[in-house]
């Protein structure tokens, strides 16, 4: 608020309409007061909020432009500019201007840290560092020192490896003056010092003296969990391995389920000697001892960490000397006795269980099971069977199963799902039953059934079951994430969104989980459905660029060094996802097949922005990937694919799919816009070209080496003849318009495009009817939705060359023969649509409601699914 | 099993150990910002595979008319890891913290008094003591349900009673 009394007259009726979100009034109060004062900022950036606020953000930045024009240098109109800027994900000007302000009152410290602060949203750490420095000069507060040591040492993570590093000496000198100066003092200004000593290579010795001094002892940094963990990691790299063993132990005397700390007191025991050396040394003597002590302590309550020390222990003098195959076999069969029942027993074992051999994995379950039988009639004991249960899954003891066996399997299995429930009846609400895996476990008994038999039934059988488990624990998540894979294969994409829906996705998990969702997700033929799910997941990524700075902000503000890096990758992660890319590319398809004519289309291509458009190898390449793959339960023998991968419609979505759909609708764009031929068209083209000859992928198969469906691949197959056919019109245009000598008879020209449209038609065509078996799956919606995709981009293209020769040749009637061959084109692109709509109406007649006895499956089958095919 | 101070590279694991029954609903910045201010505060617990199955978040209540205390803003451990102590081992984490980087002499938290589980928990097992029923009024699609808060408080235990 100005402090001026005139002014903050004039400002309280704005402030008090903005305050309960009249805007509309705020704008006319301003308007009034600028009437009279045409040159007032602040009433200017007021109105700029205003509009901000009520959603017309290119006014609010048009007023902004003229404010910035006018330098304005009074906190409160830059405080208000500012606030607007960043809403619009804006922060360049903002630099200037409080660079400006406080250059005109170099005495005013809020301006000169506001100024330090816009360069830190840009993650500007050279412009940091000087500012910090100037501020430390002219405030002498020492934390300004801190910023500026801690600005020089973010430019110095941005060295490459094996380069000096200057920021870093240079951070380590300005630091070594703090503190001799006595004026490092708090546990993150010790923090600092020790990323900028680690940051270096051999200086592990100096941190710990670091650790160890005056600083540590002041700072009580020993009794931080982090820096403890810290201290020993370097005495362990400095080889005190006596210091090192005595930290570790004195940790886990106090604390024995510390399994980071359990780890380093391994390494204190298994680093200092060679392997060969092992069998008879001190050090495993010591090791068995300590373990065993530690085991002998858990009486009462038992707590895991000695017993998985034990095992732990053992496996690597396995690892290492081998010879010790029964006394692993004999403490996980002891493990499971002591812990079977506990939820968690499969995964602490499972890691060691996949090291077994064969046998000995064969002879831990004939052992338990012998031991348990089928005995389950109380709540430890279903866990325990449960468990028992992933075990031998696990080992492949139900791998390889014919129909038969799995529909037995999956009857007790289901059996033993039923009767859990009766003592699961007074459970609250959130809570899950007890036998809620053996209904998961089922499920992917039916899973590989399909997988083997290609049938659909067990699938739907699948659903009917899991729907029916979910309705006896409503917030099972694990439930539904193989429900959603599920109905996506069954072609029922409002149940997978159904189900979605409930699980209240949020926040970060936008960025981890959407891709459940939004995967291919033009494919089902709901665009509105398709488009809501990828918008709303989207909003992540704004939220992640209006707040994540101002974070950064704050950790200056409260000097939380150890954070600052973490907050800035955090950041990077989002702000560079390979998701965001991903579904941005998937809104672009939808986006664009919502488009319901031809020249509207062309319009919205004209349109299109291409900034985030990129397709360049370094883009790819330096996405990162945030997507959780690993969250679906999975029992699955390692020798097979996990759940996960198995209940993939189509291989995931990486790079090579993100390239495709950012070149197809570049190309089109240029096409759109009737571009000259250039250098970048040709790129475009070489990168089509070369993904039309990619090879098609199964849906399990590594996805690093393909990852597009033989569908998408002819995607690119037919755009790269009619991306040909656009360069030659154009370059036979140009070429008759300057009469140049080396221009082509228009009929050899014709006969080009007419040889290129022909080879594209020819792929047009769909091989074999499509049969229906009673459901819709997956891949007969991404074979028709893409037919129908491919088509809309034909219109477009067919549009374009007509433009071409309509407003860029000279003598249309030239290129008359080529017209006709356009228009043949045109003709089989609309039976080709023709096609689709037969099969569509086709398998609408086919998959009646009344033909499916449950009403379950109803969305898969009232053919709502199929409004995506319009009349060609 | 260990605790370890929380990074912000556990946001994502660590909104998963929710991904259904918290009824929160956080805002990424009130993860920030405790982060941030309190980085002493907020621990995680990982499995033996480094996978986070549990973490605690809380702050330093901020009432310069009350003593220093804690306050728990959310305590999550994964279903599969219950019943192992975990949540004991991250309160204690957190607390000691708190009595060491902050001298607080107390923490304390709210529970809805229909969970159950969790009161349990926070009663039985670590001994914290209802201090006050508030009515709380969550919008819940179709109207509005009346739920009570309990506040539940502990004192923090000095180092001499932890060595006994």
């Amino acid at each position: 608020m100005a402090s001026n009394p005139d002014l903050e007259k004039k400002l309280r009726p704005i402030y008090d309409a903005m305050e309960v979100g009249n805007y509309k009034e705020g704008v006319q109060l301003c308007n009034k007061a600028l009437k009279r004062q045409p040159d007032l900022h602040i009433v200017k950036a007021l109105k700029a909020l205003a509009f901000e606020r009520s959603g017309k953000m290119n006014e609010a930045l048009a007023l902004c432009e003229e404010i910035q024009w006018a330098k304005p240098t009074d906190e409160t109109t830059l405080r208000t500019l500012s606030m607007v800027l960043r809403s619009a994900g804006k922060y360049e000007p903002m630099i200037k201007l409080y660079e400006n302000a406080s250059k005109v009152n170099p005495k005013n410290e809020n301006l000169a840290t506001q100024w330090f602060m816009s360069l830190a949203r840009t993650l500007d750490f050279k412009g940091q560092q000087q500012v910090a420095l100037q501020l430390h000069k002219n405030f002498k507060r020492d934390n300004y020192m801190f910023w500026a040591i801690m600005s020089i040492t973010l430019q110095g993570q941005n060295v490459p490896d094996g380069q000096p590093n200057v920021f870093y000496s240079l951070a380590e000198r300005m630091m070594a003056k703090q503190n001799t100066e006595g004026k490092v003092q708090t546990i993150e200004e010790l923090q600092l010092y020790l990323i900028i000593l680690l940051g270096q290579k051999d200086r592990h010795a100096d941190a710990l003296a670091l650790l160890e001094g005056e600083i540590g002892i002041k700072t009580k940094a020993t009794e931080n969990v982090e820096l403890r963990h810290l201290r020993i990691e370097l005495l362990i790299k400095t080889g005190r391995w006596k210091d090192a063993r005595d930290a570790t132990t004195l940790i886990l005397k106090e604390n024995s389920d510390d399994w980071r700390t359990i780890l380093q007191y391994f390494e204190t025991i298994f680093l200092p000697i060679q392997d060969a050396d092992l069998k008879d040394s001190e050090n495993l003597k010591e090791a068995r001892a300590f373990t065993a002590v530690q085991v002998n302590n858990e009486t009462k309550n038992p707590k895991r960490g000695p017993f998985l020390a034990q095992i732990e222990l053992e496996h690597r003098v396995q690892e290492k000397i081998g010879d010790n195959k029964t006394t692993v076999l004999e403490l996980l069969v002891a493990y499971f006795e002591k812990f079977g029942s506990k939820t968690c027993c499969f995964e602490d074992l499972s890691n060691y269980i996949s090291k077994l051999d064969k046998e000995d994995a064969k002879e831990f379950c004939k052992r338990l099971r012998e031991t348990y039988n089928e005995k389950s009639d109380t709540v430890k004991e279903i866990s325990m069977q449960i468990n028992l249960a992933r075990f031998e899954r696990f080992i492949g003891n139900f791998s390889h199963l014919n129909s038969t066996e799995t529909n037995a399997l999956v009857n007790r299995f289901w059996k033993l799902y039923e009767e859990a429930l009766p003592l699961g009846k007074d459970l609250e609400e959130t809570e899950r039953q007890y036998g809620d895996d053996y209904a998961i476990m089922a499920a992917h008994l039916f899973i590989d059934l399909h997988k083997e038999t290609k049938s659909y039934f067990p699938l739907l059988n699948a659903t009917f079951m899991l729907e029916h488990a979910l309705s006896a624990s409503k917030h099972n998540y694990q439930m539904k994430l193989v429900l959603i894979r599920v109905y996506e294969l069954l072609g029922a994409y409002n149940c997978a969104i159904g189900v979605y829906n409930t699980m209240a996705i949020k926040n970060v998990q936008h960025d981890t989980m959407s891709h459940f969702i939004t995967d291919r997700a033009t494919t089902f033929g709901l665009f509105n459905e398709a488009l809501n799910q990828l918008y709303s997941a989207h909003e992540i990524y704004h939220s992640n660029e209006a707040e994540t700075p101002e974070m950064i902000l704050q950790a200056y503000k409260y000097s939380t060094f150890s954070k600052m890096q973490e907050f800035i990758e955090f950041q990077s992660r989002l702000e560079n996802s390979l998701q965001k890319m991903i579904s941005d590319r998937e809104m672009i398809r939808l986006e664009f097949l919502k488009e319901d004519s031809v020249s509207r289309a062309i319009t919205w291509l004209q349109e299109l922005e291409t900034g985030n458009l990129k397709y360049e190898e370094q883009f790819s390449k330096s996405r990162i990937d945030n997507r959780d793959t690993s969250v679906m339960l999975n029992w699955n023998p390692q020798s097979s694919s996990s759940v996960e991968v198995l209940t993939r419609a189509a291989p995931q979505p990486d790079r090579v799919w993100m390239t495709l759909f950012t070149v197809i609708p570049r190309i089109l764009k240029h096409m759109a816009h009737l571009t000259p031929v250039d250098a970048e068209y040709e790129k475009l083209l070489s990168i089509l070209s070369t993904l039309a000859t990619s090879a098609p992928s199964s849906p399990d198969s590594a996805p690093a080496v393909n990852e597009l469906t033989t569908e998408e691949i002819k995607l690119a197959k037919i755009l790269v003849p009619v991306t040909k056919a656009f360069q030659i019109l154009y370059t036979a245009i140009t070429a008759q318009n300057s009469n140049s000598p080396t221009k082509e008879e228009p009929a050899k020209t014709a006969t080009a495009i007419k040889d290129l449209l022909t080879s594209a038609a020819t792929l047009l065509k769909r091989e074999g009817a499509i049969k229906s078996t009673g459901v819709i799956p997956w891949h007969i919606f991404h074979s028709l939705t893409t037919t129908v995709e491919m088509v809309a981009y034909l219109n477009v293209t067919n549009q374009c060359l007509l433009n071409l020769v309509a407003t860029k040749a000279n003598k249309k009637a030239t290129f008359k023969s080529v017209n006709a061959v356009i228009q043949d084109f045109m003709a089989q692109c609309r039976q080709a649509l023709q096609a689709v709509q037969t099969d569509v109406t086709a398998l609408r007649n086919v998959v009646k409601p009344d033909r499916i006895k449950s009403g379950l499956l109803y969305e898969i089958c009232d053919g709502s699914a199929f409004d995506f095919v319009r009349s060609p | 099993m260990n605790i370890r101070e929380a990074t912000l590279d556990d946001m994502i694991p660590m909104q998963n150990c929710n991904l259904h029954n918290l009824p929160e609903n956080y805002q990424m910045k009130y993860y920030f910002y405790h982060s941030l201010t309190w980085p002493q505060l907020s621990y995680v617990a990982e499995d033996e595979k480094g996978r986070i199955i549990g973490y605690v978040l809380a702050k330093l209540e901020e009432d310069p008319a009350a003593e220093p205390h804690g306050h728990i803003t959310s305590l999550s451990v994964m279903r599969t890891y219950r019943r192992l102590g975990v949540a004991e081992k991250l309160m204690t984490q957190s607390q000691n913290a708190m009595r060491d980087v902050f001298n607080c002499k107390f923490v304390s938290l709210h529970v809805r008094k229909s969970n159950r589980a969790a009161l349990q928990l926070y009663r039985d097992t670590l001994k914290f003591t209802v201090q006050d029923i508030e009515k709380k009024y969550y919008a819940d699609g179709t109207g509005y349900l009346e739920l009570w808060e309990l506040e539940c408080v502990q004192d923090v235990k000095n180092k001499e009673d932890e060595m006994q």
